[in-house]
């Protein structure tokens, strides 16, 4: 077990080549790619989540790890899909309809990913009908929308009543979230979760799911 | 003394501060004119004023800060809106040659504001955002100046009435933003003479510790980089002592006496 502390620990540092190298190290141990991911790449990615939360660790020093993980995940992923180990929940992301801010949303993104989930990345200016398709033909069961601007929020509304529409309301968990967004506003608009930050996103999203 | 080579708008008068969202709610004319009489004493030639956080009420808000601010100080301002008629309602009570700030290359954002601006003949800060994106390289951030200049000045705004904004995104996550925007300012003042280059530091320095240092190195850079308008809270004493210092290395302070005289006036720090 000390091989994946020694890799969740080389992951808080940001070390994408040891990351790499302890990963497979790791797989030519014996390891199950499961137990690789939770206990090495997810661990160390969930105290950086933490670090950061408590505001111990900047946003240069998530990326870095998130970078981290992501060569560690070049070997890890095609075991996962031959093991058909699958991910925690699928998540819709994309900055709405208007907005063009991609910060935030891709903050949140890689968090998500950092936590096993599936990301389906949307971009920014995202239409209500694009969300509703994500979720309808790519299977989240999330959507986790974004806006920075006041005048782009009435957009998540259009969101919803969107999936109301297609029936999908309840079955699908909207998540919402940006500088602006309050969880007065969720509650108004009928989102099923407001996170005020990246790593509180997570958590949101894993209690909505029920995880 | 001679004139600061650079031009300051001042900030701090935004609704996404809270203690200045209230004082609007409240209508505190005290507080909202202390604000601006600060700014405007530490050296901002413009007052930028800014409701937007009241999406119903910012068309009664505006106009409501313009003649506060302008009862309190002689300074014309900028008008920090997206909502055409907003600034139309600040702008028929403003006094002097106010500055709307801004639009951005979007066929919507342009038909709405510049009419505006010819009508007033107001100045008119165009940020390099077209409707596809927020383009990081420094090319792109020209060929978007360029594009909205040329279609500002065929409806009738003067060249000198453009304050083109190269747009930069925090550092902290694009590390190649701060680089591509300074590249950005020669670029586009040598393919648009005549116009004024804007550049605001908040946005910089996001999520880093720190921000007043990066702020003010990011500023003095600029300014060698052919920056003439900068967006920055005059009352920061640390980013203004930063901006005399980079005058003075940049040949606009002469004989350095506004250095000489900031430092005797304690401006610079510790004596």
């Amino acid at each position: 077990m000390a091989d994946l502390k020694e890799l969740a620990s080389a992951l808080m540092r940001g070390d994408a080549p040891a990351v790499e190298k302890l990963t497979k190290q790791a797989v030519d141990a014996g390891i199950g790619p499961k137990e690789i991911l939770d206990g090495g790449l997810i661990a160390g990615m969930q105290v950086v989540g933490e670090r950061f939360k408590n505001n111990e660790i900047y946003v240069p020093e998530v990326l870095i790890a998130a970078r981290a993980m992501h060569a560690g995940m070049k070997t890890l992923e095609p075991l996962l899909v031959k093991a058909g180990v699958k991910p925690v929940g699928t998540i819709a992301m994309g900055t709405v309809r208007g907005d063009l801010h991609d910060i935030g949303k891709n903050l949140v993104s890689m968090m998500m990913r950092g936590n096993g989930f599936k990301v389906i990345d949307l971009g920014i200016d995202v239409t209500p009908q694009k969300f509703v398709e994500a979720a309808k033909d790519q299977g989240a069961n999330l959507i986790g929308m974004s806006a920075l601007l006041t005048t782009t929020m009435p957009s998540m509304k259009a969101t919803i009543d969107e999936l109301q529409r297609a029936g999908l309301l309840g079955k699908v968990k909207v998540l919402i979230g940006g500088a602006p967004v309050t969880q007065r506003y969720a509650s108004e608009i009928g989102a099923d979760g407001y996170a005020p930050d990246a790593a509180s996103a997570v958590d949101k999203a894993k209690e909505l799911i029920g995880l | 003394m001679n004139p600061p080579a650079l031009t300051i708008v001042g900030p701090r008068i935004n609704s996404s501060r809270k203690i200045i969202a209230q004082a609007i709610q409240e209508k505190n004319e005290a507080l909202i004119q202390h604000e601006a009489r600060i700014q405007h004493e530490a050296g901002a030639a413009y007052i930028d004023v800014n409701a937007g956080a009241f999406l119903e009420q910012e068309v009664e808000y505006l106009p409501w800060l313009v003649r506060t601010v302008q009862a309190a100080v002689d300074a014309p301002l900028w008008l920090d809106s997206a909502d055409a008629e907003a600034v139309e309602a600040a702008l028929e009570v403003h006094r002097g040659k106010a500055v709307i700030n801004s639009i951005t290359f979007e066929k919507q954002r342009m038909d709405a504001m510049v009419p505006l601006a010819v009508k007033h003949s107001c100045g008119i800060v165009g940020l390099t955002i077209d409707s596809i994106r927020v383009p990081t390289e420094a090319e792109k951030k020209c060929e978007i100046a360029a594009h909205m200049v040329e279609a500002l000045t065929a409806a009738g705004i003067k060249k000198e009435d453009i304050f083109v904004d190269p747009v930069v995104m925090p550092v902290g996550v694009a590390p190649e933003a701060g680089k591509e925007t300074l590249a950005a300012i020669p670029l586009i003042r040598a393919a648009i003479p005549g116009i004024h280059i804007v550049c605001g530091a908040g946005n910089v320095s996001f999520q880093l510790p720190n921000r007043a240092l990066l702020e003010a190195t990011y500023l003095a850079m600029a300014m060698a980089a052919g920056m003439d308008v900068a967006f920055l809270d005059p009352c920061n004493t640390s980013i203004m002592a930063s901006i005399i210092a980079a005058e003075a290395l940049l040949g606009k302070d002469e004989f350095c006496i506004r250095y000489i005289s900031a430092y005797r006036e304690g401006k610079l720090g510790k004596k």
